[in-house]
């Protein structure tokens, strides 16, 4: 009787609790959102990506997204604001090959389907170099030689549930000798085709074996018409309600594709799917012997060659004899920094500039592939601002460019309205020798502070 | 008067015999070539075309256009009008005067008190074909493992014995400053190969100053004798000179300043190869330097992505005491010639290559009073050949030395 | 007195008519004319006919005006230059025409060039075949060289500037092209090794049982052949056991292969011929520095050798009988009937210092041919239409004819002379190297000048030079 009072006076209690609690879990996401809903930036030098450059600029964050891009903007009044005092606000810098931090053995051989998923603990990954250095995406691909996996495209934010932005981006090609190109890329494609051809011999086996079947069902059917004029009675009925039954078409189950000739499979049947390849030029001839190859394979004689290279950090090869065709080609070419000498010679040229005069793509990377090349970046970058690259093509390598090779142009590399929020704070401007940076943001959150360190 | 049969008979068979010309000749004492061509390299730089050159005893008496030259009375006439008469080479760098063994032997970075002419073997193998290349006199030397390896003779290729062969000893001292002796023992640089060069010719020199005092009465107590020192007395009295292997031009600038600047040595820069035609202006403020370059006669200038030939380089340069060697048995003795079509292959000229295997490094070794010319006076060692000599397509059909044929194809064909 | 005079009389016959002494001026004559003067003159048989140059087709009159092309054509021109086809005339002041690769014409004489075509002034130089190292390490790729070749090799560039246009790399017969992976690969090529040195005893004779056994089982099959004719059901004979040294045994007698031995001395050459001229198959001698004491064993056996003329083998003065190696190896050869390839002691190039020694001067160790006594002709014969020929390419590189591939060199000077440089090689009728353009050698002798002055190379350098 106490437990049954006790129980009644507490529902007779419930419904203000329940309603104070439910109230409560209203307002306060409100109350939170309201305070992070919108962020602004102020007091920036915004260098857009676009051709602007906004002294004293303001940008406007609402939902990890850029809702406005200005100066003396009107900022509502519960806005978190991110002081900038004067530093230079960039969009994010994106480096589109990585394999650092990765676990477990190198890849070779024709193994497209490898990623970085089961290569890394999240959680151990050093984000802070990263961020330090102002990447605040990075495309990752397993460390080997070969057709070495697919690229991942994640944000280097420290703590994140959702850090893939994009999967199975490119496809990287890195082969050292001319001699293992074409036998890799013969290997590779002529597997591609077998594993298309089987699917054909498969469909066809099963549409020939649907076509008995529905013959033999016919036939039955034929003999069941004879034997109804004698039988009349359930039994048939019945038994045509079961032929009918087993003539509902099957649903066809294609055997499986080898997933790791799967993304070569989609570049041989031209899908939209399909990822673009990306090649490593470690020598200057290579880029002969690729065309050749894939001319070599007939699906792709008649498609336009190749046209994505990642060229080495060592050019002391000939490369100044491929970089006709490259500009011929309007390539998109990944290639660290710096200053090559003609073969023998002292007669110095500098290839990205010169690629990118001539109206290559060109995309910056780190010099080798470690932290303290990642933070060196941009005082290279200045280097070939220098030998002959303009400023927004300097500045393009390391944000816009890579952002659309990677697909991801509508949502990053420039500051524009509704592209997501990642930005760099550097002091000084970035293309000038001893800036650094200073803060690093992604979806509107500063996820890295130099005051911090 | 009566004629006997027999005496009539004996008359034509003399005659007859003297007319069918005997072909194989012993020993003449005066000898006539008459050549097509003799390329004299004397001071004159005379070329002379159908022309004759008497030798009597051994020496040349007589060079001039074969109408004006007298053949005197039993001079045995050797004619090859269509065969050129060309100074016997003189090889300023030759391992091979001990045979192929016997190259360098090497205890102590300098051991200068060895001597090559100890080493000797006389007309050995390599001798036989240096002869069939048209080299009539070599300079042996020791070898280069270390640095300062002993003292060279000059010899003929030709000679049965030592003292009919060599023509000077010491020949020139051997002094390698750079490149081999760095791998000695332990291994040395450079500054300590050069200073243990310097002070191993400065203790020479004052061994030298000191016994020339003594013999001039100026000294009491006589300097004790040492083996190690007394050869580099003619050294130092200019008398003789130093091969000096060095290539490299900050080598080259060490050997220029040091062993011919300071110790006013006479000195024949060997080698002289990979990039050490920048020193040309140096070398040229010193009247007594000589450039024998090889057996290197080109380099790959990776500075520039040129294939520069040595020779030209040093020509270009402004050297003009310029010649070849072959650093035989690294390029073989017979093959002197050829380095010089080398040398001109690369740039350089046809007649100063020629001279640079001839004239040049009898100056060099200051054996030019007897060899390396056609002169009047001088040692009758030459070689016949059947064309430019530096054209690897012709070939030395005979050589002569000190007036004698110590080869000869026609009877078995060396080279 | 008289019996005097008529014993000399009778002395001077004997002389004039028995001996050859130039008694008297133009008495050597005098057989001549009474040997001629019993016989009736006859006309000179066997007239020595000039070589015939495979004739140029005439070329219409409308071509010599304007030559009107097919845009799709390419055409090469080249004018003025001696023409030395190898195989047939040498043509002063020649044009050489070539089409699509192929060469088109050659002719003594100027021809009109047709529209559009590359126009090159040669006057004063010379054209020769590409030179066909038979062997060569580095200077094209190995295998299948579209796969393996470096297009940028600055051996390859040597290679051109050295004359050579194809060599074989083993595997393949293959062309000297820089900066492109096609057309590299004339066909493959590959011969038989087989070990019948006098050091081996045993191998010998296993290696002469192979040869017989081989042999009855090709007869055995020949029989079989016929017997299967009557009866369907004749076993074949078995062949699971031809593999290893049989094979290569099998395809020597089939004639589908051959062999391809490198010996020195004397009795192994003899040995070699002997197995070859018993067993009836193809053999090559690559080496044979002794060839030369008895080349009558090589020229029965038809082989062609493979020379060095400066390869260096002492004479062994402790057996009894000629040995060691000869300068005139090639020139005794070559008159005994021996096809001769020419090759330099080294097959690569180096370009560390030594000159002249290495793939590098080719030419130039076939001038040594020329001074132990071969002829020129053949000397350049051995380093362009033989190689050619032994390498079984011979329809396509090795001469200047019409229809082979238009692969040649344009020298400033004699091929075989120790000054001539290459100033253009073609392969497949494009221009591979340039003298003047390639920088390697364009500061020696440019345009002949003797005088030439050093190349500009900022040294001694100043502060404020440009790099």
């Amino acid at each position: 009787m106490n437990q049954k009072n006790r129980t009644m006076r507490m529902s007779k209690a419930m419904p203000w609790s329940w309603g104070g609690f439910i109230l409560l879990l209203l307002i306060t996401p409100s109350l939170l959102f309201a305070s992070d809903r919108v962020t602004v930036i102020k007091g920036a030098t915004v260098i857009t990506g676009t051709g602007e450059e906004i002294s004293s600029g303001e940008v406007v964050i609402e939902d990890g997204k850029i809702s406005l891009v200005g100066s003396q903007l009107e900022i509502p009044e519960n806005a978190r604001v991110i002081e900038a005092n004067g530093l230079t606000l960039i969009a994010g810098m994106i480096l589109p090959r990585t394999s650092q931090g990765l676990l477990g053995n190198r890849v070779g051989g024709v193994s497209c389907d490898q990623t970085v998923e089961n290569r890394w603990v999240d959680e151990e990954m050093d984000w802070d170099s990263f961020l330090e250095a102002g990447y605040v995406a990075a495309g990752f691909v397993p460390a080997g030689t070969g057709f070495h996996g697919q690229a991942i495209v994640v944000h280097t934010a420290p703590e994140s549930n959702d850090r893939i932005l994009k999967k199975s981006v490119f496809l990287p090609i890195n082969l050292s000798s001319s001699a293992s190109l074409h036998r890799t890329v013969k290997q590779a494609f002529d597997g591609a085709r077998s594993e298309i051809e089987g699917q054909k011999k498969a469909r066809e086996k099963w549409d020939k074996e649907q076509e008995e079947a529905k013959k033999k069902a016919e036939e039955a059917k034929k003999k069941e018409a004879e034997n109804k004029d004698s039988e009349k009675g359930k039994a048939s009925d019945s038994k045509d309600k079961k032929d009918s039954k087993d003539e509902k078409p099957q649903e066809y189950k294609a055997p499986p594709i080898k997933p790791s000739l799967k993304p070569l499979v989609d570049i041989l049947e031209n899908k939209d799917e399909a990822m673009p390849l990306v090649i490593s030029l470690n020598s200057p001839g290579l880029l002969l012997h690729v065309d050749v190859a894939f001319e070599n394979i007939k699906e792709m004689k008649d498609r336009d060659p190749q046209n994505v290279f990642i060229l080495p950090s060592s050019r002391t090869g000939a490369f100044h004899e491929v970089m006709e065709t490259l500009i011929e080609r309007k390539s998109t070419v990944m290639i660290p920094p710096g200053v090559s000498a003609l073969p023998d010679t002292y007669v110095r040229y500098h290839v990205p500039a010169a690629l990118s005069r001539g109206g290559c793509e060109v995309i910056t990377l780190p010099k080798s592939d470690n932290a303290a090349a990642m933070r060196a970046v941009p005082s290279l970058l200045s280097e070939q601002v220098r030998f002959g690259m303009s400023f927004e093509a300097a500045l393009a390598s390391v944000t816009s460019a890579p952002a659309k090779f990677l697909g991801l142009g509508d949502r990053m590399g420039t500051i524009e309205e509704g592209k997501d929020a990642h930005f760099v704070l550097f002091e000084g401007h970035p293309l000038k020798p001893g800036a650094r940076v200073m803060k690093t943001i992604i979806g509107g959150e500063v996820v890295w502070d130099r005051e911090d360190r | 008067m009566r004629i006997s049969k027999s005496s009539i008979l004996f008359t034509f068979l003399l005659m007859f015999t003297s007319m069918a010309g005997l072909s194989t000749v012993t020993h003449a004492e005066t000898l006539a070539f008459k050549v097509g061509k003799v390329v004299t390299f004397d001071d004159q730089e005379r070329v002379i075309n159908n022309a004759t050159v008497i030798v009597v005893d051994g020496k040349i008496t007589a060079i001039g256009k074969s109408k004006e030259i007298m053949i005197p009375a039993g001079a045995k006439v050797i004619e090859h009008e269509d065969l050129w008469l060309v100074p016997g080479m003189v090889e300023c760098h030759n391992h091979t005067g001990g045979g192929s063994s016997d190259l360098h032997d090497y205890v102590y970075l300098t051991n200068p008190g060895l001597r090559t002419l100890e080493s000797l073997v006389p007309d050995n193998p390599e001798m036989v074909r240096a002869r069939a290349g048209g080299v009539t006199t070599i300079l042996t030397i020791p070898g280069s493992g270390n640095n300062m390896s002993g003292f060279g003779t000059i010899l003929k290729t030709a000679g049965g014995s030592v003292e009919e062969s060599v023509l000077k000893a010491p020949g020139s001292l051997k002094i390698a400053q750079a490149g081999n002796p760095e791998r000695y023992f332990y291994g040395v640089g450079r500054s300590f190969m050069n200073f243990n060069t310097r002070q191993t010719l400065r203790k020479a020199k004052d061994y030298h100053l000191a016994r020339t005092e003594w013999e001039e009465g100026k000294l009491a107590v006589e300097p004790a004798f040492n083996l190690n020192w007394e050869e580099f007395r003619p050294l130092f009295r200019r008398e003789t000179v130093a091969s000096v292997h060095t290539q490299i031009y900050q080598v080259l600038m060490t050997t220029v300043k040091m062993v011919a600047g300071e110790f006013n040595i006479r000195t024949v820069l060997d080698h002289s190869t990979f990039d050490a035609w920048k020193v040309a202006p140096l070398v040229n403020e010193n009247d007594s330097i000589y450039t024998i370059n090889g057996p290197r006669q080109l380099h790959y200038d990776r500075t520039q992505r040129r294939l520069m030939g040595n020779a030209a380089r040093w020509w270009q340069g402004g050297v003009r005491k310029l010649g070849i060697n072959t650093d035989s048995p690294v390029v073989p003795q017979e093959e002197l010639f050829y380095q010089a079509s080398m040398a001109c292959y690369y740039g350089w000229k046809p007649y100063e290559a020629l001279k640079g295997v001839t004239r040049i490094p009898a100056e060099a070794l200051m054996m030019d009073h007897r060899l390396g010319s056609i002169t009047v006076g001088l040692d009758a060692d030459f070689c016949l050949w059947t064309g430019d000599p530096i054209d690897p397509r012709s070939s030395c059909e005979m050589t002569v030395i000190d007036g004698e044929v110590t080869y000869e194809a026609s009877e078995k064909r060396v080279f | 007195m008289r019996s005097f005079f008529r014993g000399l009389l009778g002395l001077l016959t004997f002389v004039i008519f028995f001996a050859d002494l130039p008694v008297l001026p133009g008495v050597s004559s005098l057989t001549e004319g009474i040997a001629e003067a019993q016989d009736p003159p006859r006309r000179r048989r066997g007239r020595r006919m000039r070589p015939q140059a495979p004739q140029p087709p005439a070329p219409e009159p409308e071509k010599k005006e304007t030559i009107a092309a097919d845009p799709e054509d390419e055409y090469v021109v080249i004018h003025g230059a001696t023409i030395h086809t190898v195989t047939g005339a040498t043509h002063r002041n020649g044009t050489l025409i070539c089409k699509n690769g192929k060469i088109h014409q050659v002719s003594a004489g100027r021809l009109e060039a047709p529209e559009g075509a590359e126009v090159v002034d040669a006057k004063g130089h010379h054209i020769y075949p590409g030179l066909v190292a038979f062997r060569s390490g580095g200077i094209v790729g190995s295998g299948e060289a579209e796969k393996s070749q470096d297009p940028f090799d600055l051996d390859t560039t040597m290679g051109l500037a050295a004359g050579i246009t194809s060599t074989w790399n083993g595997s393949r017969v293959t062309k000297l092209i820089h900066g492109s992976l096609e057309d590299l690969t004339i066909r493959p090529k590959s011969f038989s090794s087989i070990n019948y040195s006098y050091r081996n005893p045993r191998g010998r004779r296993e290696l002469r049982d192979a040869f017989d056994r081989v042999q009855e089982h090709l007869r055995a099959l020949e029989r079989h052949a016929e017997e299967k004719k009557e009866n369907p059901e004749a076993v074949a004979p078995e062949d699971k056991w031809i593999k290893g040294i049989f094979a290569v045994v099998r395809s020597l007698l089939t004639g589908q292969s051959t062999a391809l031995v490198r010996v020195s001395t004397m009795p192994d050459i003899r040995a070699y011929s002997d197995l070859a001229r018993r067993y009836g198959f193809e053999i090559v001698f690559e080496g044979a520095e002794e060839g030369w004491i008895d080349p009558g064993v090589r020229s029965r056996t038809g082989a062609t050798a493979i020379v060095t003329p400066r390869a260096r083998r002492d004479a062994n003065e402790s057996v009894n009988r000629p040995t060691g190696s000869s300068i005139e190896n090639a020139k005794i050869l070559h008159e005994n009937g021996v096809p001769l390839v020419i090759l330099p002691g080294s097959t690569a190039v180096a370009l560390w210092g030594l000159a002249g020694r290495d793939l590098a001067h080719l030419s130039l160790e076939a001038a040594f041919a020329v001074r132990g006594g071969l002829p020129e002709k053949a000397a350049i014969e051995a380093i362009t239409i033989e190689p050619a020929r032994l390498l079984g390419v011979s329809d396509r590189i090795g001469s200047i004819e019409v229809g082979k591939d238009a692969d040649f060199i344009i020298t400033d000077g004699d091929i075989l002379h120790y000054m001539t440089l290459v100033r253009w090689s073609f392969v497949n009728g494009k221009l591979q190297y340039d003298k003047e353009e390639e920088g390697l050698l364009d500061h020696i002798r440019p345009g002949g000048d003797l005088d030439a002055p050093a190349p500009d190379d900022h040294w001694p350098r100043r502060l404020g030079d440009p790099l």
